[in-house]
């Protein structure tokens, strides 16, 4: 509903009755205003400042337009706020009536229970006319209760009527929302939901297909997210055997180009840090060599070019300086002739004590006068 | 080399006189070398006449009486040296016998000499070791000589130690 500065101010009441009232508390002029009739109805004024219809539109200069509502309603609705607000005025003496009642039963019953006497007198009847009594009043009350809750249901616009009365910043200012947080069992209202019924109702494809997921991507500082990362951390809780185990690292090495690789290396410093000593004293060469196969080998060396290079004369005449070949064939031969000669000298030395024991016999000579034998 | 013939080698166990049978194959050891070098000899004046005039070169025609004293010579000059310089002549060696004198040392050059005329001039004098309880021969007795068994080097002899 728009205004202007100089036009007058319509406001309807729950009750129906519109009133016109000026901006600046002025007074309104006739020639802004229209009133009509909805139905065809007569409108007047009487007594020149209030104008009484039935359904009457009161129109403002601004465009605004306000319907009134016969006088007959309004006094129905009249009848009905009176009857609501009587209703809930006494809303605090029955609580009371009940609660005095319930009270009561209540240490009619307890009396009845410790005493015997009163059991006996209060048994049978006494019960059968207080039922009688709460059916009458129920039977009379219940019609006019229903009716009267259900007239101010239908003529009250509860929500328009706390938009305008209640003040929701001011109550939602004095609300604990942690303390209503604190008492919601949010794990009772989780347990309660169906999350694979609702997972199942998610269209996953269509959400993502309509996400941008380039712009994302740019919108986002990989730097800064890798600066945050912490990798090292990352790695050790990794079970890097497991994922190893499960690599086909035949299929990765078989994939690798690795003349590629080798080409982009300089091996030069990293051959120079290793201690090329301490592995070969951890190499087993016999092992090595056991399964080296040398016939491709040897098949493929070109012996007649290898020999034209090598100096074999030279390297014979060094052998045999070593070697002192000479000096072995003299000592072979003279190790041949000594042992000829000894054999010599041997059987000379039987033969000599031969013939001496033979002249001893003859000549009746003892051999150890002689000094023959040692 | 007199002052190294001059030291005594001793006589031990292994020093025993020698048989008569390593000192007769020892004899006839220096009798095949002294017909060698004999034989070397008149090859060697062979050489000579065939150099001097080869147009009216013929062999020598030696008598035996000058062979007999030429073999004789040599074999004097081959056992002097031989037993003066290392008490042992080639065949002495081969079966290890050693000449010393009564001191017990390599005989000098005269006494080398003396036993080589008269081993030359009385090779009979050897059979007397067969029956001499020292095994000596005649020219043993006769210049208190004594061959023993000595299988050492040609140099060892000169050791004072045995």
């Amino acid at each position: 509903m728009g205004t202007h500065a100089d036009a007058p101010r319509l406001q309807k009441s729950p009750l129906g009755v519109v009133t016109v009232s000026s901006s600046d508390n002025g007074q309104v002029s006739s020639d802004k205003l229209t009133v009509s009739s909805t139905d065809g109805g007569t409108v007047s004024s009487s007594d020149g400042g209030t104008m009484t219809a039935d359904n009457v539109t009161v129109s403002s200069s601004d465009g605004a337009t306000v319907t009134a509502q016969t006088e007959s309603d309004l006094l129905g609705k009249t009848i009905h706020f009176a009857l609501g607000t009587a209703w809930w005025a006494t809303g605090p003496i029955r609580f009371g009536g009940r609660l005095a009642a319930r009270t009561a039963e209540a240490v009619v019953a307890d009396a009845r229970k410790r005493s015997p006497w009163l059991h006996r007198q209060t048994q049978g009847g006494g019960t059968d006319a207080r039922g009688a009594i709460e059916q009458l009043i129920q039977s009379l009350l219940r019609p006019v209760i229903t009716r009267v809750v259900d007239a101010a249901l239908a003529e009250l616009d509860l929500t328009e009527l706390i938009l305008e009365n209640v003040d929701l910043d001011a109550v939602a200012a004095q609300l604990d929302v942690e303390a209503v947080i604190r008492r919601v069992d949010l794990d009772g209202v989780v347990a309660t939901v169906d999350l694979n019924a609702a997972v199942e109702r998610v269209d996953l494809d269509r959400i993502v297909n309509r996400i941008d997921i380039d712009g994302v991507v740019a919108g986002v500082d990989i730097g800064a997210v890798i600066d945050r990362v912490d990798v090292d951390a990352i790695v050790r809780r990794v079970d890097l055997d497991g994922a190893v185990a499960l690599v086909n690292l035949d299929a990765v090495v078989k994939r690798l180009d690795l003349n590629e690789i080798a080409d982009g290396l300089d091996l030069d410093p990293l051959v120079a840090k290793v201690n090329l000593d301490a592995v070969v004293d951890r190499l087993d060469i016999a092992a090595v060599v056991a399964r080296v196969d040398p016939d491709p080998v040897v098949a493929r060396v070109n012996f007649d070019a290898a020999m034209a290079q090598i100096d074999l004369i030279g390297i014979a005449q060094k052998i045999v300086d070593g070697i002192d070949l000479p000096g072995i064939i003299r000592d072979s031969t003279g190790s041949l002739a000594s042992e000829a000669v000894h054999g010599v000298r041997m059987q000379g030395q039987q033969a000599d004590d031969a013939v001496g024991q033979l002249v001893g016999r003859v000549f009746r000579r003892r051999a150890a006068a002689e000094g023959l034998h040692p | 080399m007199v002052q190294a013939n001059q030291q005594p080698i001793g006589r031990g166990s292994e020093h025993r006189p020698a048989g008569i049978v390593t000192r007769a194959a020892a004899m006839g050891v220096d009798m095949a070398v002294v017909i060698v070098l004999g034989s070397l000899v008149y090859v060697t004046v062979a050489g000579a006449r065939l150099v001097w005039s080869p147009a009216n070169f013929s062999w020598p025609d030696v008598s035996f009486f000058v062979t007999l004293v030429v073999e004789f010579t040599i074999a004097v000059l081959y056992l002097t040296a031989s037993w003066a310089m290392t008490g042992r002549s080639y065949g002495a060696s081969l079966l290890g016998l050693r000449v010393l004198s009564n001191r017990g040392s390599i005989p000098g050059w005269p006494l080398a000499f003396i036993r080589a005329v008269f081993c030359v001039f009385f090779p009979v004098g050897l059979a007397w070791v067969i029956l001499s309880p020292e095994r000596r021969s005649v020219q043993d007795v006769v210049l208190r000589t004594v061959v023993v068994y000595d299988w050492r080097g040609a140099d060892s002899p000169t050791s004072s130690k045995d």
